[in-house]
């Protein structure tokens, strides 16, 4: 049998095996998604015009699938790093995968054969009432792909809390109760890690969120089906950026726990539940359920106190993410002397990549800003930074990481470097599109004026650099994935 | 917009210059078991002979080999034989498309799973009288030429080939359109896709003679996940069509209020929507905890 690793412990192997194949179909369509926002910026800077409903289409298709591959990314590498110290079932993983992976198959049917563009929000009504763009059937099998991928992920969740439950004999336990009411002084013997604290947190927040879709789904499916005749728009979008915003946001805190197990790898400091972070990931759970109201700031229906919840919890939310990731993750690397890797590097991206992508995010939730700003590409900006250098950054870390400790192999110079070029490529690709919002050019747009023009050119440029980073990164971890997969085995 | 669009076949123009008198006109019609001679005796005979063989194999003490599950799976694998074929199913595949969808579904991704989780062929042998269970037995024998063919038969590759070529091809309209105008034609398409899914399910299930042949998690993910692509792509196909592919349907009377476009895009969508539930039962029943 090969030699324990920092994640192989000799028992694990079936759900490392999985966890590669969630984060290698995740990477791959990553890169196809991403091959969609390149012809996007192509269009935009009117070098390949697309038609426009072949833009809404890849549009929708873009973001539903961007969506869908950076979250299984994450859960491939998530449940990875929680298989080390909790158990697993890799067949319910196998399972929630077939559930995930053909209901995000719906969406490309849909969009690509069924001609949907309606936009990965799917904002009722639009949905049902394209004007002929498309059919119902293309709108249904949307919602149903959005349904099953919520299963796939309450599966993966309910996987999660049930083997942290069981490891610490309770909820209470699992989340570090008794250690977090008593400040400290009682239940500190027995403390989940910074790793199972994220996977209950999580787990919870999941289980929530696919709750609130099916609450969604439920009179949308009726409405389909001449049930029942008008479906509430705000209350639909209410409850689609409740299932939707939360899902995203816990794609970021899923990517986070990956940098719980890299950064002491390199940096050779443990990273140990403290108070701070027992109380940090327990507010989390309530406070993420409540910034997607600023995406509402602009429906005059919607009353101003949730106006307000939406300014508190958007700020809310920031500081645990603040205290716990990037103060903490800080506080590890500094005086370290870590070891610069292309994990380790990408980690660095990914701190800064959330920490603008979230100042991005705080400007947006602010509601004189969002007024002005939120449907221009100030928007966009801001969820890419977060994203591609945030969450996809902690996760193609993290993956790296993996193949090379399970195949035993070391990396190289070259891929050190274009670890840098993915940060300066995806650097220069979202500050075009934060300075095309700052000059009001609008989001969602298929045709561009010719003024508009120079940002997607440039943004083009920057998107080439991160190309060839992600080639090089790619090439080198597809010739060790074979070393890998025979890693995870006796 | 309701998804039954309501579309008035009494004020179709096409309607006035078809032959109806063979069809009914009305729903109830329809609703009729018909007791096909040939279907009933098969099931019959089926299910006599393999719980004789489940009995005589407990007796001698196989209690495990011969568990109530398997007994469960196989006759319902029959019921639902009986459900595809002899239920008021079969006589509305004639006039709805969606119905027949419904059919192959049942014949394709229920029935033949069943089947051979009750592991037929063992248990029928061991019904049978033992000069003719020795006589047939030694036909599943590892030299004879029908446990060559059947080992072929069941490589994955080839189970998958034969599964996809049988399924596009009996979708063709050209195909299509015989088989609910012929009726050996239409009995040949369901023993085909009948035949042609055992064969799919056979190396991810394992039945004797033939042990599954998909081993790890993996292999047995990959051909599930081609599978359901590939269904998923001609459910889609069906679903989004523009016009009516399956011409039969505009030459008989309508018995619901829906037009015959509508009727096609909800038959599409039941081979493909509902995917990810039935692969993903089949992940959850064959995937291991390795």
């Amino acid at each position: 049998m090969n030699a324990e690793t920092n994640t192989f412990n000799g028992n694990n192997g079936g759900m490392l095996k999985v966890s590669l194949v969630y984060m290698v179909v995740g990477f791959v369509v990553f890169l196809l998604m991403g091959l969609l926002g390149l012809l996007m910026r192509l269009n935009h800077a009117g070098i390949f015009l697309l038609p426009s409903d072949w833009f809404y289409r890849i549009m929708t298709l873009h973001g539903s699938g961007m969506v869908a591959a950076s979250l299984l990314f994450s859960m491939g590498g998530f449940a990875a790093v929680l298989s080390k110290s909790v158990k697993l079932s890799p067949r319910i993983l196998w399972t929630a995968f077939f559930i995930y992976f053909l209901g995000a198959g719906f969406v490309i049917i849909a969009t690509l054969i069924g001609g949907f563009g309606a936009g990965w929000t799917v904002l009722h009504p639009l949905p049902y009432q394209s004007g002929g763009a498309w059919g119902l059937w293309a709108a249904i099998a949307m919602y149903l792909g959005y349904l099953f991928v919520a299963v796939g992920f309450l599966l993966y969740c309910l996987n999660m809390l049930y083997a942290v439950v069981v490891k610490y004999g309770g909820l209470g336990k699992a989340l570090a109760w008794e250690y977090l009411f008593s400040g400290g002084r009682k239940g500190g013997d027995n403390l989940p890690s910074p790793v199972e604290l994220v996977a209950a947190v999580v787990a919870i927040d999941g289980a929530i969120t696919v709750v609130a879709g099916a609450i969604l789904l439920i009179p949308m499916f009726a409405n389909a089906a001449g049930l029942i005749e008008v479906v509430d728009a705000l209350f639909a979008k209410n409850l689609l950026f409740l299932f939707g915003h939360t899902l995203v946001n816990l794609n970021i805190y899923l990517a986070a726990g990956l940098v719980y197990a890299i950064l002491p790898v390199y940096t050779n400091r443990k990273w140990e539940t403290k108070w701070p972070v027992a109380l940090a990931l327990n507010l989390v759970i309530i406070l993420v359920l409540l910034p997607y109201f600023h995406h509402l700031y602009q429906d005059f229906s919607q009353t101003f106190f949730l106006h307000v919840v939406g300014v508190i919890g958007s700020y809310g939310v920031a500081i645990p993410a603040f205290v716990v990731t990037i103060i903490g993750s800080m506080a590890l690397i500094y005086r370290s002397g870590m070891r610069w890797a292309v994990p380790s590097v990408l980690i660095a991206l990914g701190l800064w990549g959330w920490t603008f992508g979230g100042m991005g995010a705080l400007l947006d939730s602010t509601i004189p800003v969002n007024q002005v700003m939120h449907n221009t590409q100030w928007v966009v900006g801001h969820f890419h930074t977060y994203w591609l250098m945030g969450a996809v950054a902690f996760s193609l870390g993290y993956m790296y990481h993996l193949i090379n400790e399970l195949s035993h192999s070391e990396e190289s110079g070259t891929s050190r470097m274009a670890a840098w070029l993915y940060g300066l490529g995806s650097a220069g690709f979202v500050l075009m599109f934060f300075l095309s919002g700052a000059n009001s050019v609008p989001r969602r747009y298929a045709t561009y004026l010719p003024d508009w023009h120079t940002y997607p050119t440039v943004a083009v440029v920057f998107v080439l650099i991160l190309t060839v980073g992600l080639l090089i990164l790619t090439l080198e971890m597809l010739g060790r994935l074979k070393g890998a997969w025979q890693g995870t085995s006796g | 917009m309701p998804i039954f669009a309501n579309v008035a076949w009494a004020h179709h123009p096409i309607r006035e210059t078809l032959p109806t008198h063979s069809y009914g006109h009305n729903l109830g019609d329809y609703l009729l078991w018909d007791w096909r001679l040939d279907v009933c005796i098969i099931l019959l005979i089926g299910s006599l002979v393999y719980t004789l063989g489940w009995l005589r194999l407990r007796r001698q003490g196989h209690l495990r080999l011969a568990s109530r599950k398997r007994l469960v799976f196989y006759q319902s694998g029959l019921l639902s034989i009986a459900l595809a074929l002899i239920s008021p199913i079969d006589a509305l595949v004639d006039v709805l498309f969606f119905v027949h969808m419904l059919q192959h579904e049942l014949l394709i991704f229920l029935i033949p799973p069943l089947l051979l989780a009750g592991q037929p062929l063992l248990f029928c042998l061991w019904g049978l009288p033992a000069s003719l269970r020795l006589k047939l037995g030694g036909m599943f024998v590892s030299r004879h030429p029908i446990r060559h063919t059947l080992t072929f038969m069941t490589t994955p590759i080839v189970a998958f080939l034969v599964s996809v070529f049988v399924l596009w091809g009996w979708h063709h309209p050209v195909a299509y359109n015989l088989a609910l105008k012929n009726e050996l034609a239409h009995d040949l398409e369901h023993i085909s896709f009948f035949l042609a899914f055992l064969l799919y399910w056979w190396p991810l299930i394992g039945s004797p003679p033939q042990r599954s042949r998909l081993l790890t998690n993996v292999k047995r993910g990959f051909y599930l996940v081609v599978s359901a692509i590939q269904t998923a792509l001609l459910g889609g196909l069906i679903t989004f069509a523009n016009d009516v592919l399956y011409p039969h349907y505009l030459t008989i009377p309508r018995i619901v209020n829906w037009a015959v476009l509508t009727d096609q895009q909800f038959g599409g969508a039941i081979m493909w929507l509902p995917g990810p539930i039935i692969y993903g039962l089949a992940a959850l029943l064959t995937m291991k905890d390795e």
